[in-house]
């Protein structure tokens, strides 16, 4: 299945405000520390410059690669993910090894009514099983549906 | 969900929070109020305000933190622009625990801490309650729990049967009897040191080296200038072949230091090693100054690993290590055996777990071997070119620089033939073996139905070769960086892939199958 659409939005306006932080920063770095070093060269601002373009760039193309790339499928017993554009991944979760569930929404996913799917197993890489740009209510019926999978699992 | 029925953490942790800031603010108060003596009306009006903003965080935290604790579940919501939502069954609850600092003393608070098997930072935490809600809170939880081990037999193997366990030893803790399954004698630790191949003093070395040069930098040239000026004349008297034999001595002296150094370790942490069995338990004691005990629950076990490096295996020793859920004190992992013959591992391994180590393992696909050397060789002239940048003189003009590279470059080509040799996989019914290393090697035995989650990745380098990655997620904790399967080919990385998956549900539904008798 695929994510909505909408979420490129949130990326490219996650993506935007990290440039925009970076491009900060990084003039800070120049005018206190870079500018007093004789062996450097550059002229004050051009290191932010090519991070803010570049950053732009960015992000308004990146987004739209990982949304091709992002894919879910949650069937009777597991639930398929399928990710990532320059690294991708394949990964298969067992529901039954679910121990855990957030869901999470950040200011960005409110504007969109958006919201991710965070699951926790006893494994140690799997922080990244994230399901991000799902309709609020639909995250909270997959997110029932999970709950209810878990307990009749074990009892 | 009803909102009704959540409940808010103790209004008394506001009050704590800001308690809890104040030794934070005293040091850039103090800075503030000495400079600035003319602003002391500005600084009052800028610490209001910020005080404010501080009070509004932290009540925006206690409203908008809401939790609800029910027969099933334990779902806490917290966030005030960032919502988040968790939710922790609870049968997944490993333990309950209750913590109070000093100033939650004086306030009546505890913390009360959900802890699970994922994650340490992922767990569920009560950040503050008052300590009657808090001993009600986690009476109930665990009471529920009590509940919920009578209910669960075998399937669920990572917790009931451990608490369960935990319950029996510690009510009767001479009702299980220990039947000593393996002892290391004391003649072997001297051969085990002996063939151990750690070069600890390498990093004592570096510690050394490091502490004295940052603090005796200057005494230490010294040094070196005293020594320049007394070898002035004598350096051209001392010929190449001399300074050979000193290197020589000195790497001769240094691996000899090392492994004296390493049999002294070894007879301290692995004097008197014994290895008992219980019921379904291994319990291990060692050590010459400091005894150390430690447990391992066999239906616990998420990973075994049998090691060696070259000159073991070339006398026919190995060690085992067994790898369980959990970051205990080992980080999970305990080493069951040291240092024994194959065979008496082997022999010991069939109490513990039958597993039946292949003979011939299958090969990843070859162009790992191009893949390696070329990521080898990218990395050394990243290194050397940072090396080049960093040093005054062009390192590239200088001959030993040059011979180095060259001969790091031409060992690069049979490593990495080598690595690909005698790395190899093999699946059966219900393990998985990974075989890999050269110097150091090691068999990772994965059993099937431990398997967390599995992935199969590709990178676009290893797209373009026709390669991929499968990762092999266990809840093991100490080794999560390499059981995995690097470097296959595509169609046997799905088809492996397919394996697993299916046996895993096969397996699974034969744990379901025996629960039901």
């Amino acid at each position: 299945m695929k994510l909505n659409p909408d979420v490129k939005g949130v990326w490219v306006f996650g993506n935007i405000v990290r440039t925009i932080f970076w491009t900060i920063l990084t003039f800070i770095i120049d005018l206190f520390v870079l500018k007093n070093i004789d062996s450097y060269r550059l002229d004050l601002g051009v290191i932010s410059g090519i991070i803010f373009i570049s950053g732009l760039l960015v992000s308004f193309v990146f987004p739209h690669f990982k949304y091709k790339y992002f894919e879910f499928e949650l069937q009777d017993e597991e639930l398929f993910l399928s990710r990532g554009v320059f690294i991708h991944t394949n990964t298969f979760i067992p529901l039954a090894r679910i121990q855990h569930i957030d869901l999470e929404q950040s200011i960005l996913d409110r504007m969109y009514g958006l919201s991710k799917i965070v699951v926790h197993t006893a494994g140690t890489r799997s922080d990244e099983l994230t399901i991000p740009g799902l309709p609020l209510h639909y995250a909270e019926e997959v997110r029932d549906f999970l709950r209810k999978f878990i307990k009749e699992d074990v009892v | 969900m009803d909102n009704v029925h959540f409940s808010r953490l103790s209004p008394l942790t506001i009050l704590l929070r800001i308690l809890q800031r104040i030794p934070g603010l005293v040091i850039p108060v103090y800075f503030i109020y000495t400079q600035n003596d003319k602003t002391e009306f500005y600084f009052l009006i800028i610490s209001i305000f910020l005080g404010l903003i501080f009070f509004s965080f932290y009540l925006f935290d206690f409203i908008f933190y809401k939790y609800l604790i029910t027969d099933k579940e334990v779902v806490i919501k917290q966030g005030v622009i960032a919502k988040k939502e968790r939710v922790i069954p609870i049968e997944k609850i490993q333990n309950i625990a209750m913590e109070q600092t000093f100033l939650m003393k004086l306030l009546g608070l505890c913390v009360l801490k959900i802890e699970t098997a994922g994650d340490t930072s992922m767990e569920g935490e009560l950040n503050c309650v008052s300590l009657k809600k808090g001993n009600e809170l986690s009476d109930y939880l665990k009471n529920l729990k009590h509940n919920f081990e009578q209910t669960v037999t075998l399937a669920d193997e990572s917790i009931a049967n451990e608490l369960e366990e935990d319950k029996v030893n510690t009510q009767n803790p001479t009702q299980d009897e220990e039947t000593l399954i393996f002892e290391l004698p004391t003649n072997q630790l001297l051969l085990f040191g002996l063939i151990n191949l750690r070069l600890t003093l390498l990093p004592i070395i570096f510690w050394i080296f490091g502490i004295v040069s940052t603090y005796a930098n200057t005494y230490i040239k010294e040094i070196i200038d005293r020594i320049e000026d007394t070898f002035e004349g004598v350096g051209n008297q001392i010929s190449n072949i001399e300074i050979a034999l000193y290197i020589v001595a000195s790497i001769i002296l240094f691996v000899i230091s090392s492994v004296v150094i390493d049999i002294i370790f070894t007879f301290n942490t692995y004097y008197n090693f014994k290895l008992t069995k219980s019921k379904n338990k291994l319990y291990t004691s060692r050590g010459l100054l400091n005894t150390i005990k430690g447990a391992i629950p066999i239906n616990k076990l998420q990973m075994i690993v049998l090691k060696t490096n070259v000159l073991k295996e070339y006398l026919g020793f190995y060690g085992l290590r067994l790898e369980t859920a959990g970051g205990g004190r080992f980080n999970g992992a305990e080493i069951a055996i040291p240092f024994a013959k194959l065979e008496l591992i082997l022999d010991t391994l069939k109490h513990i777990l039958p597993i039946e180590f292949p003979d011939d393992y299958l090969k990843i696909s070859k162009k790992s071997i191009a893949r390696n050397i070329f990521k080898q060789i990218v990395t050394l002239i990243i290194i050397a070119f940072f090396l080049n940048y960093f040093s005054d003189k062009n390192l590239f003009y200088n001959l030993y620089f040059d011979l180095v590279l060259g001969f790091i470059t031409v060992l690069i080509f049979p490593f990495a033939f080598l690595s690909w040799k005698n790395k190899g996989y093999k699946i059966t019914e219900r393990q998985v073996f990974i075989k890999v290393g050269v110097v150091y090697k090691s068999v990772k035995v994965i059993p099937i139905n431990k398997i967390q989650t599995l992935s199969i990745s590709q990178s676009i380098w290893t797209r373009f070769l026709g390669l991929a990655k499968v990762t092999i997620d266990t809840a093991a904790t100490s080794n999560q960086f390499d059981a995995g399967l690097r470097d296959l080919d595509i169609e046997s990385a799905n088809e492996i892939f397919d394996i697993l998956s299916k046996s895993f549900y096969k397996l699974s539904k034969e744990a379901k199958h025996i629960e039901k008798i």
